[in-house]
């Protein structure tokens, strides 16, 4: 427990300085979201100044830290210039569109991963381990950006899928049953890039997890005793195998709203990814930090996780612990 | 398949790609910046080797686009036969600067154009394109690779070694930078630094960026060899015959992470390509004029592209050969270590 | 008498553990007070059980730790009182055989790399001369040219030894300090190799401060026996005195755990 509380507040720690990171950097770099205004020649440059006036950008680096410290704590995580609004209430909606579209696509690679990783482990050599390997390697080789946009080619050309965006433009007055299924073709090509993205590597440990505790003594054991075969794999193979797979799904949980960035922007999921680019090519920096900031504390809190599931699932970490 | 060819043979086939893109002047039938304005959006010409009467040329050859007067929509100009020449002379190129010529492997005669990938908006000849954006996009990736390996050598054997502060210290940074999620990473760092920048500005402070953002992985591996390494009994042999620091690194520590680092060239490579790629195509990388393969395939960022004009995609399945050919040195690396 | 080559003088020894961040610390005392001599051309074998302090005491003679408190004498300088410049010419004088011939060699160094590394740390001779020298060495210690162009690893434990013990004197030093140098071998290869390390005593007038924990070995192979005990020497004596008078249980019980019942060694020691 005294060792969960160290992390927790070694997590901390980790993320502040990132914080720290980020404003120094942010504020350090050239280029600032009101230069362009200050372009134009209708706007007077008492405007654009008061306009810095109002959101502090004119005050010492320190003391811009000290007001988004206090505005974090009030929940606001700083002000968008680009959309005038605290950027808590720009950030949400797009945080609820990204964890939908990786939860599901997630869940989907572990259930694929484990079943046909466990299958494969049981049939070492066999045609049905060779082609799952085989299929797990091209998908390995080819880059996500590549599926990415070949699937949004085969939308567009076959029009199956709507090639973009999250909902149709009547989405308010449909059905709750064609809602669902609305969304669910919507979601249906992005879910499929991540799903072949994650699922390689996350076979292949499932794979040789289980395959390696298939030796183990013990379930050789109840191997002699003619457990029946799919039995032998779940109940007892799989759970053995489970301790370095248990760390995985803490990992994975970390990357739950880190792992579509690219595929939002490319297939037009109106998630975190478009959000963070634009804000990027336009200079709104406290939407850039407080991304930055969410999916830190996410991978932070998959290690956590990782910890957590590990100390309560084997008991021999439980009997070493002080 | 023996150890050595399983490792020659993806080897070989890089150095193949990688020759083919330095010499991209040579290889390429137009320069990356010529312009055709009258041919936008043309599909790859079709070399045939036997014409409309029946008759076998001996050298293969292409009929001229002609427009049909839609917006790019071509066919086959079946009275014009334009053969292939080769050793032409066309436009002119250089090798780093030091080497001119304006001799190219193959070519056609104006006012025909043979675009063996296709064209893009303007007109430009995608095969030229895709040989010069290689130049961009596979060297990048090694490039970045090479400094963050060299980084992570030297803080991972420096911090391994010396231990005390410095290691303390190491292990805290990498922390903060393993704590974000790669891309963002490289996303954040990038927007920390100026948008516009000229091409080979940008194309420096890709490698840094990626490089940098990189070193982490290859560090902590390194540390974890040193760190054994430095308590073997050989190495306590060898400073009782009064060997110094530096010796005991140089010849008893270092040799130890050849593997490692043979490994993880071979599994960084292809992910900081991906990393240029994916900068590029998003805009926060090299730029037009320049020819990336990532600025290459933004341009499927538009509708009408995606939808009509298919050979746009290719520098996309470009990359899979080459991922497969690293991935392959990587695996057998990995065995072998 | 002359003096002594190696005096050890009321050496301790404290490993201290730190946790980290905290201000607990774990105090190990390894040697408590060891005071011992040993003449030129002697051997003093040093004997105990693991953790009584034995290999504490090598690494501190041979200068590869810092002991606490104490004095070491080699000849007439203290050297406890030498910084590491100061100790370079000694490490040509003292050497140390380390315990586990296997991990203390560089598995891809080549076995006459392997002789030949002191030379070049030393920095005594050219590339070729020191080649030359430590080939010479290994024909000394009885192993054939064939191995030279080999890998520790490839080498059995009895040759394995007889490189190291080719490194060790490879420097010409006057003072070895072995380390449990017959640790995993089988008898006989244990028999050749005790021949071999007095043979090379003899040629070179070395001294030894032999290691070990079996008496019986150490009876046969040394003038002077001290034994070692949580840290301090309890006993010094010849091995006769060893054997027929211990003063203390512990000796006592070490020698009947060597000796088994009934069968006794008489005799000085220095002949096999």
């Amino acid at each position: 427990m005294r060792y969960l509380l160290r992390r927790v507040v070694h997590g901390a720690v980790v993320l502040v300085a990132v914080s720290i990171l980020s404003f120094l950097l942010l504020h350090l770099a050239p280029g600032e979201f009101f230069a362009e205004m200050r372009l134009n020649p209708q706007i007077a440059p008492g405007t654009v100044d008061a306009l810095r006036a109002q959101y502090g950008l004119d005050r010492a680096l320190p003391v811009q830290y000290g007001l988004w410290m206090r505005s974090v704590l009030k929940g606001e995580f700083g002000y968008s210039f680009a959309y005038n609004q605290p950027v808590s209430s720009l950030l949400w909606p797009r945080v609820r569109n990204t964890l939908l579209l990786n939860t599901v696509a997630l869940v989907i690679a572990w259930l694929l991963a484990v079943t046909l990783g466990t299958w494969s482990a049981a049939r070492p050599g066999k045609w049905e381990d060779r082609l799952c390997a085989i299929t797990s390697s091209t998908l390995l080789v080819i880059p996500d950006l590549m599926l990415a946009l070949a699937l949004l080619m085969l939308a567009v050309r076959t029009r199956w899928f709507p090639a973009g965006g999250m909902v149709a433009i009547d989405f308010a007055d449909l059905s709750a049953g064609s809602k669902v299924k609305d969304l669910g073709a919507h979601l249906f090509l992005p879910a499929t890039v991540i799903v072949l993205g994650t699922f390689p590597l996350l076979y292949r440990h499932v794979r040789s997890s289980v395959s390696e505790s298939l030796t183990l003594p013990f379930v050789r054991a109840a191997r002699g005793y003619g457990i029946r075969r799919t039995q032998l794999l779940f109940r007892q193979a799989l759970p053995a195998a489970a301790n370095p797979l248990v760390s995985l799904l803490g990992l994975s949980f970390g990357t739950l709203l880190s792992a579509s960035l690219l595929v939002e922007v490319v297939l037009g999921w109106p998630g975190l990814g478009p959000m963070l680019l634009e804000s990027i090519l336009s200079r709104d920096v406290y939407v850039v930090i407080a991304v930055v900031l969410l999916s830190a504390a996410l991978v932070i809190l998959g290690g956590l996780l990782a910890d957590v599931l590990l100390y309560w699932s084997d008991p021999r970490i439980r009997t070493d612990a002080p | 398949m023996t150890r050595v060819q399983k490792i020659a043979v993806p080897l070989a086939a890089l150095i193949a790609v990688h020759l083919l893109v330095v010499f991209a002047g040579f290889f390429a039938p137009y320069d990356a910046a010529t312009q055709f304005r009258e041919h936008p959006y043309s599909p790859p010409s079709r070399v045939h080797l036997r014409d409309g009467q029946g008759h076998v040329h001996l050298r293969p050859f292409v009929y001229a686009w002609r427009n049909n007067g839609n917006f790019a929509e071509y066919e086959e100009d079946a009275g014009r036969i334009m053969p292939i020449q080769f050793f032409v002379r066309g436009d002119r190129y250089s090798m780093l600067h030091i080497f001119h010529s304006s001799v190219h492997l193959f070519g056609i005669e104006e006012p025909a154009h043979i675009f063996i990938l296709g064209s893009d908006g303007y007109g430009r000849d995608q095969f030229s394109r895709l040989l010069f954006g290689g130049q961009i996009s596979l060297f990048s990736g090694l490039l970045a690779a090479a400094l963050s390996l060299a980084l992570g050598l030297l803080c991972g054997s420096a911090g391994g070694y010396f231990g005390g502060l410095l290691d303390a210290l190491l292990m805290r940074t990498s922390e903060v930078f393993l704590a974000l999620p790669w891309l963002y990473l490289l996303f954040a760092v990038r927007a920390f630094l100026p948008l516009r920048m000229s091409p080979a500005g940008t194309f420096l402070l890709l490698i840094g960026i990626i490089g940098a953002v990189g070193w982490t992985r290859p560090a902590r591996l390194v540390r974890g060899i040193v760190l054994s390494a430095k308590e073997r009994n050989y190495v306590l042999a060898a400073r009782g015959f009064g060997a110094t620091d530096w010796y005991l690194v140089r010849r008893h520590v270092l040799p130890q992470t050849r593997g490692v680092l043979l490994t993880q060239a071979a599994i960084l490579i292809p992910q900081f390509i991906l990393a240029e790629v994916t900068l590029s195509f998003l805009g926060l990388g090299v730029a037009e004029p320049v020819p990336s393969w990532g600025n290459m395939l933004s341009a499927l960022q538009q509708y009408n592209v995606l939808s009509s004009y298919w050979w746009m995609i290719i520098p996309g399945p470009a990359l899979i050969p080459i991922f497969l050919s690293y991935y392959l040195l990587a695996r057998s690396f990995e065995q072998q270590v | 008498m002359e003096e002594p080559l190696l005096q050890v003088r009321e050496l301790t020894k404290t490993y201290t553990q730190h946790r980290f961040l905290s201000h607990k610390r774990r105090e190990i005392p390894a040697l408590r007070g060891v005071t011992l001599s040993i003449h030129r051309g002697c051997t003093l074998a040093l004997v105990g059980e693991s953790g009584s302090g034995k290999s504490a005491l090598a690494r501190c003679v041979a200068r590869l730790e810092d002991a606490t408190t104490g004095q070491i004498w080699f000849g007439d300088t203290d050297l406890t009182t030498l910084n590491s410049a100061q100790l370079k010419p000694f490490r040509c004088r003292i050497q140390l055989l380390l315990q586990d011939s296997a991990a203390a060699m560089n598995p891809n160094f080549l076995a006459w790399e392997v002789v030949a590394e002191p030379l070049g740390i030393q920095q005594r001779g050219t590339p070729g001369q020191q080649k030359v020298k430590a080939l010479e060495m290994m024909d000394q210690v009885g192993l054939p040219k064939t191995l030279a162009e080999r890998h520790p690893h490839e080498l059995s434990g009895g040759q394995r030894q007889r490189l190291a013990i080719a490194r060790a004197v490879v420097l010409d030093p006057e003072f070895l300090v072995l380390d449990e140098p017959f640790v995993g071998l089988d008898v006989s290869v244990q028999a050749q190799i005790g021949n071999l390390l007095l043979t090379i005593q003899r040629e070179r007038s070395l001294t030894y401060l032999l290691i070990a924990h079996d008496l019986a070995l150490a009876i046969s192979l040394s003038d002077e026996i001290a034994v070692i005990h949580s840290g301090t020497i309890i006993e010094n004596a010849t091995p006769s005195e060893i054997l027929q008078t211990p003063r203390q249980s512990y000796t006592t019980q070490l020698v009947a755990a060597a000796c088994g019942p009934g069968v006794r060694r008489a005799g000085t020691g220095g002949a096999l």
